[in-house]
């Protein structure tokens, strides 16, 4: 195990209850994610080999020139991933990360200046709560939308964030929101002529715009 | 004569009204992503792909272009004002920008960065007119078995030279390769790796898939770093706009080696910007009989990088037009673009859209000078976009941009994909694995399988025609070459550590 890894393992093992889980999960080191997202890619890869057998000669021919080799170029990430001495072996034979697979990766310092440095623990549980917040907005509003349609999701979702996550003024979130979904209405509604997507209830509120 | 007329049409074309006004457009659009740190032209155009869904094609093809012209003078208004580059390549120009900014020389830092962009842009678009009859002759005697190495080799450049490391970026343009042969192949009249749904009859569209990759992606990006786009403060313009223009044409040397230098580095697949604009940068530096100015204020770091960032811009087209590789993510979501509207990257845009492409050429030099006028004279209000937090806006683009996916096809299934490949397009960002790899993969994928099949069909499966003829073993020596490459850089460096 890397020493980063040791480090962070380290940093969370003193929590405790259920936040304490909450934030060894978020804490994880960030060489795991990259370990879990190229296994998963590597499933992924895996299960189209499998099917390609159920595929013509013809049909699978390219597919399996491609698939092959991306599935063992994955298996060497993941192995240098895993393993030190494989990382150190190949970078023996490499230029810097051109093969090499960057093991520091996951973590950037691109956060505001003004702010006191965080350490680094903390710095990564804070990242990774945004994370949270970030696909869990998305996946928030693609569900709103598949309920109840785009024209009563997009003024909902946006006063939510606006509102309570964004903590902006009551004016600055109406303003805002009602811009925002004024420019789509009349871009892809007016404009583009898009019918769009109702829901499951079949709200369309533009209908009764004087559009 | 056949390039004359066509360019005489596309300037005519260009010129009228109301395609003069989409240009206009197209050059505030690019502007305004330009100057917003973290969004740039790749999220401006992946946004606007399906707002010309009902466009005429050439129009649509115009105001994108137009947009890519407004991007990158756009990023370093924020680079010199407020000390934060728009976009990665304007990194460059921030090291003088931002100096002469402090000295109360705003002003005449915009304006050289305006004239540089403009007088650059054109460049790199001239060398690109130049050339396009030389490599219009070698795409037209093209075959099936060279369609099917240059794809090859397309693709080993673009993970050659992505951002992050070499396996990752060849596994990306697998993974991208695999996902383009998902649907219904009429080549085989057999359906692959549709997993049952029939969503995935069709294939995996490439629109919704550049606005997931590239736009859902961003906006996780944005809301992840969280805060004020802009921390710094802004320095008011002020200084001398002309005294600007004049050292810009003062210093020719600088501007053509920058110039010549941008549009080498856009020629080379995914080599992108910041690298153009860097090695100018540092040519600028080396040539210079005062290096000790750089850094404080020297107005020819200005020219050397915004001169390189636009030229770069005609460098890249020419990969992209003729042989469908993109010279960088942007022109990875244009090339995108020409294939939803119906043009196809070599021969189609070459021969019998050649109007197109140089309406496309036209419209991207008017917007850098459409750009760089209004950039002059609108700068301070600008740079007060960086100020706007990234919690406004993040959900603003986000909503546009799923509205963006669901209008191409009235499809809910597009949404989704959107956001599952927004989401994979985050992680690769983050474990560094390459995103324009996959898209390019997602064009060429569909292009290599078909010159494959058309080779076999044609030597009645023989597989010899793949590597007999002399132009095919020109792009397998180029291939092997893009791959060993780096290993043979790596052994020898490795071997004069140990010496």
């Amino acid at each position: 195990m890397s020493d980063s890894s040791q480090e962070f393992s380290d940093g969370g093992a003193d929590a405790s209850g259920s936040q304490g889980f909450v934030r060894r999960l978020l804490t994880v080191d960030p060489n795991r994610f990259d370990m879990l997202f190229t296994a998963a890619l590597l499933v992924f890869m895996g299960a189209l080999i499998v099917l390609s057998f159920d595929l013509s000669e013809n049909s699978r021919r390219v597919p399996l020139v491609v698939a092959v080799p991306t599935f063992v170029m994955l298996g060497v990430v993941m192995v240098i991933l895993v393993s030190d001495r494989a990382s150190a072996f190949v970078e023996q034979y490499t230029s810097g990360s051109i093969l090499g697979v960057d093991k520091d990766i996951g973590v950037t310092d691109d956060d505001s200046d003004d702010e006191e440095p965080l350490d680094p623990e903390e710095e990564l549980y804070q990242r990774r709560k945004r994370q949270v917040i970030a696909f869990s907005s998305v996946l928030s509003l693609v569900a709103l939308v598949y309920i109840i349609g785009f024209s009563l999701a997009i003024p909902i979702f946006l006063i939510v964030l606006y509102r309570w996550w964004a903590e902006q003024s009551w004016l600055v979130t109406v303003v805002t929101t009602v811009v925002v979904w004024l420019f789509i209405v009349v871009i892809f509604y007016v404009l583009l002529n898009v019918r769009l997507y109702r829901g499951l209830f079949g709200f369309d509120i533009v209908r009764y715009l004087p559009f | 004569m056949v390039l004359f007329q066509a360019i005489l049409e596309a300037l005519s074309f260009v010129f009228s009204w109301p395609v003069i006004g989409f240009v206009l457009l197209g050059t505030i659009i690019g502007l305004v992503f330009g100057a917003l740190p973290g969004l740039g032209g790749t999220v401006a155009i992946a946004l606007l792909i399906p707002v010309t869904f009902s466009f005429d094609a050439r129009v649509a093809m115009v105001l994108l272009a137009a947009t890519l012209g407004g991007v990158a003078f756009g990023g370093s208004i924020s680079a010199i004002l407020i000390n934060t580059p728009g976009t990665g390549p304007n990194a460059a120009t921030m090291f003088d920008g931002y100096p002469m900014a402090q000295q109360g020389r705003a002003n005449e830092a915009l304006a050289i960065s305006a004239t540089s962009s403009a007088l650059g842009a054109l460049f790199g678009l001239v060398v690109l007119v130049i050339a396009i009859p030389f490599v219009r002759e070698i795409i037209l005697s093209f075959t099936p078995p060279e369609f099917f190495w240059l794809s090859i080799l397309g693709l080993t450049i673009i993970a050659l030279t992505a951002q992050g490391s070499f396996l990752k970026g060849i596994a990306s343009g697998g993974f991208g390769l695999m996902l383009s042969f998902i649907g219904f192949s009429g080549l085989f009249s057999s359906t692959r790796y549709t997993f049952g749904s029939n969503y995935l009859f069709d294939g995996i569209p490439l629109i919704p898939a550049i606005i997931g990759l590239f736009a859902v992606a961003e906006i996780i990006n944005l809301t992840v770093k969280g805060g004020t786009i802009a921390n710094n403060n802004i320095t008011e313009a002020s200084g001398s706009v002309w005294k600007g223009v004049k050292t810009v044409l003062t210093r020719p040397r600088v501007f053509f080696q920058s110039a010549a230098t941008g549009t080498l580095i856009g020629m080379i697949p995914g080599s992108g910007g910041t690298v153009a604009t860097f090695l100018s940068y540092m040519q600028a530096v080396q040539t210079s009989d005062n290096p000790e100015a750089f850094g404080k204020g020297e107005p020819s770091g200005i020219i050397a990088s915004e001169a390189a960032n636009d030229a770069k811009d005609g460098g890249a087209l020419l990969p992209t037009v003729v042989f469908g590789i993109p010279g960088s993510a942007a022109m990875a979501v244009l090339l995108g673009g020409f294939i939803f509207h119906g043009f196809s990257p070599g021969r189609d845009l070459l021969d019998s859209n050649l109007n197109v492409l140089f309406s496309l050429i036209i419209a991207l030099g008017l917007s850098n000078i459409f750009t760089s006028l209004i950039g002059l004279s609108l700068a301070n209000q600008l740079s007060k976009l960086t100020r706007v937090p990234v919690r406004l806006i993040s959900p603003a683009v986000l909503t546009v941009a799923l509205v963006g996916a669901y209008s191409l096809s009235f499809i809910w299934g597009d949404v989704i994909l959107a956001v599952i490949l927004g989401f994979i397009g985050y992680f690769m960002t983050v474990h560094n694995y390459s995103r324009v790899a996959v898209v390019i993969a997602l064009v060429l994928g569909p292009i290599m399988e078909r010159a494959y099949t058309q080779s076999l069909q044609i030597s009645g499966g023989e597989f010899g025609i793949l590597y007999t003829r002399p132009i095919s073993i020109v792009l397998i020596v180029l291939t092997v070459l893009s791959i060993a490459a780096p290993i043979i850089r790596g052994r020898a460096k490795s071997r004069g550590d140990s010496l």
